[in-house]
């Protein structure tokens, strides 16, 4: 099984989203205070506005382990994937 | 050709990187989980077996066949996991022009596996764990790591990879 964003791929994204509403399946790169700069899928965003999100695969560290982030520390949404092949 | 593109362009004004996989990634691989998980397999098809043999089963060992089953299944799924973490996040091109039977020793320990889960046979459970030897042994010499074969010294006593470490 591979990723769905293999290793050194490059993305683009935009820092307008906060003019988009983030819901549930984009793709975004958050700050965490932890794990620092981390793309990650939107799971849910819940009634505070703190988003959940899930990674890219099932060995990712999981929504419960990853907690929310707020949209301050959502760096950007994902528009486009450049894989290496 | 776009990615090319970008790659001159990173070279240039160097992006950001960020973690997108394994989040962090921490390069623990070890193929002695999948291993172990194949020797569960073989060791509940053995203590399925003996129940098997038995006329009829008591209250509790059809608690015990239950559990046994769960266990085996567990440990199926584990087997797959830890080999697709392995084969997805380490082995890259250089280890696949090296050994080029890596995709289809992957993708036979996955059909070997769904086997073993779906059946109490224990000679599909041994053929899964050759494969899951041959995986680990290919993976410790991408590693430049020697290999040698030895009996675990527990139930149920077959033979594994282990490396050598003391180099």
């Amino acid at each position: 099984m591979f990723p769905r964003i293999p290793q050194y791929s490059y993305v683009l994204a935009i820092h307008w989203f906060r003019y988009r509403k983030i819901k549930p399946k984009h793709t975004i790169l958050i700050d965490h205070p932890k794990h620092g700069l981390l793309i990650k899928t939107v799971a849910f965003v819940d009634k505070n506005s703190l988003v959940w999100c899930k990674g890219e695969n099932p060995s990712s560290i999981r929504v419960e382990e990853l907690g929310p982030v707020n949209s301050k520390q959502i760096i950007g949404q994902v528009i486009k994937i450049f894989k290496k092949h | 050709m776009l990615y090319e593109l970008i790659k001159k362009l990173d070279n240039k004004m160097h992006f950001s990187t960020v973690s997108a996989h394994c989040d962090i990634p921490c390069k623990i691989y070890d193929p002695i989980t999948a291993q172990i998980a194949t020797l569960t397999m073989i060791r509940m098809v053995d203590l399925l077996v003996e129940l098997q043999n038995k006329a009829k089963l008591t209250t509790e060992e059809q608690a015990q066949f239950t559990r046994l089953v769960a266990q085996k299944e567990h440990h199926g799924i584990k087997v797959k996991e830890e080999i697709t973490v392995i084969w997805g996040d380490f082995i890259k091109e250089p280890q696949l022009i090296k050994f080029p039977e890596l995709h289809s020793l992957v993708h036979s320990i996955m059909l070997e596996a769904s086997k073993a889960k779906q059946h109490i046979n224990k000679e599909i459970a041994l053929s899964l764990l050759s494969k899951v030897n041959r995986f680990a042994e290919i993976f410790w010499h991408c590693k430049d790591i020697e290999t040698y074969s030895a009996q675990c010294p527990y139930p149920p006593e077959q033979s594994l990879i282990y490396p050598f470490l003391n180099q």
